[in-house]
């Protein structure tokens, strides 16, 4: 690693944390801010399922938020979403020889509905923002409840804030049908996270500010898909993972401003690497477009791709000494695009939101170079509008 | 593409990096120049990534998880 | 890497400005402004003389300053000119923008078009920021962003600086 590396990495290190980032400068809420979001999520159903039903999630979203100013120093945010999905889920592989493995969906559709909840208190006293958050969710079969709390601070010219995070969570599972799905655990199992995110902001010009966040996190317990099965050669047994995953994430979010066009862009470059062997590259690219009548256009570009965990295989013809087993797409090679528009149109003081992003994914999208792509990959389009309003 | 990523980030910084005053930071206010403009869309997608994806986390803590399949 | 020569001239400029900028107890600086409209007469700060000054810096895109206005206008219809003179000194880069503020935002007072030189002189840390003048031209108060309480706390020093007359 030359110096400069050197130095940068020190900064990221070194670099406190910036929650979910708002403003750059931190600023309690001066009005009520309320805002309402529908989501409508559909996958594209499976080509070639062998066997279960091809149709795929089908996503309906109803998403809450509300921002109360407390005082001149504190203000608190709460929000809540209610899913309702529908759709079969993949199962399991099969692979005859040396055609393409097929992917066995479930048979009838599962039908869920989860909510989530939370609430975030934060507290500004000049230079120094404190933050705590509290959020539970709910699905048939899940539970989740995490805490986390934020701490930043500005720089005394206020041109840059760093920032601390941290999250512990912990999830509850209890399968539906375990009695008569028996590669599903029978007993509830948990899942417990704990991630730490350190950020640093800085204004470089009148016209551009830049972030760099570093990110640690683990997550131990039952990680594996209970509704997932494998064959193998001891028969079909269920998705079997490693009990720990430890990530790490560095990221970087450039914001631009040009003059002439009126317009913001937006670039967006995120490294995941775990030690499931899994690493990640992510580039987000949006130009926000300012309009007459106080309308924005704001096309946008998301660029993914994954390598495998270590284990994953898209069919098993051999045994695994560690016995972990798993044909999740989701542990493949693969790379997605997702393409967006979004509009908004502003109001005196009410907002309304519409936009559409297609995500489509395959083994050689962006980065990923593989011959054999799982079967299961998803290609989804999401629609979502909303208001926002201020009182 | 790391690296590539890398040095762009940094000519960025050596080139453009200018004393910048109070009454200067306009642009800064603007919604368009947040980190996250739209929190409630950015928190959404987070959530969709996160179920569909191996990756999570990078700009955010993780908060909870879902049974998402 | 960063041209160090280029930083330390930057800091040398900047350390400079600081050595001029204004403290409380000191007198306002001597710098003419011009007006909003630049047919009217452009306005020294330290013509002023006579009465209470209140100088607020202020731009378009300043989130409190939809509050502040309000607050000035208050004072404006509560205290006399021969009183108080308020003078809102303008920092956007782009006039239009201004412009914009002021028909969602009306002002019954001064309003002055401002510059690097009149920022840096004050050394004004942020948007909005007021300071508060006595009849002799003496800086005797600052105060940063806008609130409840420091309107409170402006209106009580103007009546004591009225009183001390």
């Amino acid at each position: 690693m030359n110096s400069r590396n050197n130095a940068l990495a020190l900064l990221s290190v070194a670099a406190s944390n910036i929650l979910a980032t708002h403003v750059h400068s931190a600023q309690v809420a001066e009005q009520f801010q309320f805002g309402v979001r529908h989501h409508n999520y559909q996958e594209d159903p499976l080509t070639e399922p062998l066997g279960g039903s091809p149709e795929r999630y089908d996503i309906n979203v109803n998403q809450f938020s509300l921002i109360a100013p407390l005082s001149d120093t504190a203000d608190l945010s709460v929000s809540y979403q209610k899913e309702k999905m529908s759709g079969a889920s993949p199962w399991y592989t099969l692979k005859f020889g040396d055609e393409e493995p097929l992917q066995v969906m479930s048979g009838a559709s599962i039908e869920d509905t989860r909510t989530d909840v939370s609430a975030t208190l934060r507290v500004i006293d000049d230079f120094n923002s404190y933050g705590i958050t509290a959020a539970v969710s709910e699905e048939d079969d899940y539970k989740s409840a995490s805490f986390g709390f934020k701490y930043s601070r500005e720089t005394e010219k206020r041109l840059s804030t760093w920032s601390i995070a941290a999250d512990f969570s912990n999830d509850d599972i209890n399968p539906v049908d375990a009695d008569i799905y028996t590669t599903r655990p029978m007993d509830t199992q948990s899942k417990h996270s704990a991630s730490t995110l350190g950020s640093y902001s800085r204004i470089l010009n009148k016209n551009t500010l830049l972030q760099l966040s570093v990110g640690l996190s683990k997550k131990s317990g039952y990680l594996s898909d209970p509704y997932k099965m494998v064959i193998t050669q001891q028969g079909l047994i269920g998705d079997a993972r490693p009990d720990s995953k430890i990530s790490k994430t560095i990221a970087t979010q450039l914001r631009y401003f040009v003059d002439p066009m009126d317009a913001a862009l937006h670039l967006d470059y995120r490294f995941y690497t775990d030690d499931w062997s899994i690493d990640s590259h992510t580039v987000d690219i949006a130009w926000y477009q300012n309009l007459l009548f106080d309308v924005q256009l704001i096309p946008s570009i998301r660029l993914y791709s994954q390598s495998q965990s270590y284990f994953y295989d898209v069919f098993y013809t051999q045994e695994r000494a560690d016995n972990y087993y798993s044909t999740d797409y989701r542990l493949s090679e693969y790379g997605a695009v997702t393409l967006g528009l979004k509009l908004i149109k502003k109001f005196d003081s009410w907002s309304m939101t519409l936009s559409a992003d297609k995500y489509s994914s395959s083994g050689d999208t962006f980065l990923a170079n593989t011959d054999v792509e799982n079967p299961a990959l998803i290609d989804f389009t999401l629609v979502s509008f909303g208001f926002d309003l201020q009182f | 593409m790391k690296k590539i990523l890398l040095v762009i980030s940094i000519i960025m910084l050596t080139g453009c990096v200018s004393t910048v005053e109070p009454w200067e930071k306009g642009r800064f206010a603007k919604a368009e120049m947040q980190f996250e403009p739209d929190t409630m869309d950015a928190a959404f997608k987070r959530h969709v990534y996160f179920s569909k994806e191996a990756s999570s986390g990078g700009t955010s803590t993780s908060g909870g998880g879902c049974g998402c399949n | 890497m960063i041209n160090f020569r280029r930083v330390i001239l930057l800091v040398i400029t900047f350390m400079a400005f600081n050595a001029m900028a204004v403290n409380r107890g000191e007198p306002v600086p001597a710098l003419e402004l011009a007006a909003w409209q630049d047919a009217n007469p452009a306005i020294n700060l330290q013509g002023l003389h006579g009465k209470i000054l209140y100088i607020d810096f202020w731009a378009s895109w300043c989130v409190p300053c939809k509050k502040s206005f309000p607050f000035m206008n208050t004072l404006r219809e509560k205290y006399s000119a021969e009183e108080l003179q308020i003078l809102a000194i303008n920092m956007d880069e782009y006039r239009a923008d201004a412009e914009k503020f002021l028909k969602n935002t009306p002002a019954l007072f001064t309003l002055l078009q401002g510059n690097a030189e009149v920022a840096k002189a004050f050394d004004i840390p942020g948007l909005p920021t007021a300071y508060l003048i006595d009849i002799n031209g003496m800086i005797v108060a600052r105060h940063t962003g806008f609130n409840k309480k420091s309107a409170k706390k402006t209106i009580q020093q103007i009546e004591f600086l009225l009183a001390k007359d």
